[in-house]
């Protein structure tokens, strides 16, 4: 194919919504499947690896999210928010993640977990640094990722979706199939965990 | 408002997602409370965190090893559990869901149209005297024939009793303790394809029961051993 004509399709995709680009996937379009996984490889990543705070296995299982998108392709309906439904895939595939970890421990019920551990939640250890040019910016990363892995799981999906991806109150009860009032409380509830353990560095982060 | 509810409402705050009077009652409580207006800027600024946290990035490797799995076919194969979830889907099974509802519908409609009944009540006689049938052979060898017998029935004449009368003649007969399955078995008026219901402790003795009238009637006395063409009347 010729440079400019590819530059043309290229240009194309880019002003295409993630619906109508799921669309021209569904259709055989292997040109929109790359530009669905540039879109959200960086979202989908971000959001399992805050839940389960291991990037190799967080890596797996994004991957894994995009081969289910292209597996199910014909099945998605362009009435739905593409991006809802990518991160329902995400958050189920974390979910179960987590669920065979904690059945790796011998224990039945993730809340079950929880409860035994007085509410510190699970943990998993990201012994695997990452690379950050901003000590400070790695530094508090770190600390909300302990903090954050230490609140109950179901606060902490709820808190990652709305203020680290910055979805809506309504897409992030649509994707944990949750109303609209629950995801409320639990945000809050979230936020009110997470101040307490962030509480002696936050004069830190205002310096 | 107390520290509680106080709480329960910092994100809304924040987000001004507040009704006018809670805002209100919120700040009030702020301005006198310390412990809260601690926490509410706390909260602030753990989201201002949370809203800053950079995005973890995959390798740099992470789009080719999909576009590999997709090659290879790897990753075109559902993994066993994801295969028995989407067998077991409500999507998958959903044309077989309507075809059931509307055939239950069809059924339906059939069951409560005219023809449909007429089809219950030539089917339902059929049913009944098979029953009735295996009930009388047992029966014969067992008892005597009772002697003919006859009957006020006042739902086959025009004039019906006074409410009154059912009643006393409750209290004169003799109230067996038979339960209305057990009665109902015992009963030849449903070979004529007549349905009637009765009062559940209405046995009067072996021979007669206490009928309740269909709406608007009175209840009647009614051998049970009678049949369409008996012609056999009791008379109090």
């Amino acid at each position: 194919m010729p440079s400019e004509l590819r530059l043309v399709k290229k240009l194309e995709l880019a002003e295409l919504t993630d619906e109508d680009v799921m669309e021209r996937c569904a259709l055989g379009s292997e040109t929109a499947f790359r530009a669905l996984v540039q879109r959200y490889r960086s979202r989908i990543m971000n959001l399992v690896c805050r839940f389960i705070n291991d990037r190799d296995r967080a890596e797996e299982i994004s991957q894994e999210v995009f081969l289910r998108v292209y597996r199910n392709r014909e099945r998605y309906r362009k009435s739905g928010k593409f991006s809802t439904w990518i991160f329902t895939i995400a958050v189920n595939l974390t979910k179960n993640e987590i669920r065979s970890r904690v059945r790796h421990k011998g224990t039945f019920s993730l809340d079950a977990m929880e409860e035994d551990s007085g509410g510190q939640g699970l943990a998993f250890p990201d012994l695997k640094p990452l690379p950050d040019e901003d000590l400070n910016a790695s530094e508090i990363r770190r600390r909300v990722a302990e903090a954050l892995e230490k609140i109950p799981a179901r606060y902490r999906e709820a808190v990652v979706l709305r203020d680290i991806e910055g979805l809506s109150y309504e897409e992030v009860g649509e994707i944990l199939r949750i109303p609209g009032g629950t995801v409320r409380s639990r945000i809050n509830r979230a936020r009110l965990m997470l101040k307490e353990r962030l509480k002696p560095h936050l004069n830190l982060e205002d310096a | 408002m107390n520290c509680r509810s106080a709480e329960s409402l910092f994100s809304s705050y924040i987000e001004d997602e507040i009704s006018q009077v809670e805002r209100r009652n919120l700040e009030a409580h702020l301005m006198g409370c310390r412990r809260c207006s601690v926490a509410m800027r706390d909260v602030r600024a753990t989201v201002s965190i949370l809203e800053r946290m950079p995005l973890v990035e995959p390798s740099a490797h992470f789009d080719e090893e999909v576009y590999a799995k997709i090659r290879s076919g790897e990753g075109l194969h559902p993994g066993f559990g994801e295969w028995v979830r989407e067998a077991l889907s409500p999507a998958r099974w959903r044309a077989l869901y309507l075809a059931g509802a509307g055939a239950c519908a069809v059924i339906a409609a059939f069951l409560v149209s005219p023809a449909g009944h007429g089809w219950m009540m030539r089917s339902a006689p059929a049913l009944v005297s098979a029953s009735r049938t295996q009930e009388t052979a047992r029966g014969i060898a067992a008892a005597p024939p009772a002697a003919p017998v006859t009957q006020t029935v006042a739902e086959r004449t025009a004039s019906a009793p006074a409410p009154g009368v059912a009643s006393s003649r409750r209290a004169g007969s003799v109230v067996a303790s038979v339960s209305a399955p057990a009665a109902a078995a015992r009963d030849s008026i449903l070979d004529g394809g007549i349905p009637r219901q009765r009062y559940k402790d209405e046995i009067i003795n072996d021979q007669f029961y206490l009928e309740s009238g269909r709406q608007g009637e009175d209840p009647s006395v009614v051998p049970v051993n009678e049949t369409k063409d008996d012609g056999v009347y009791i008379i109090f």
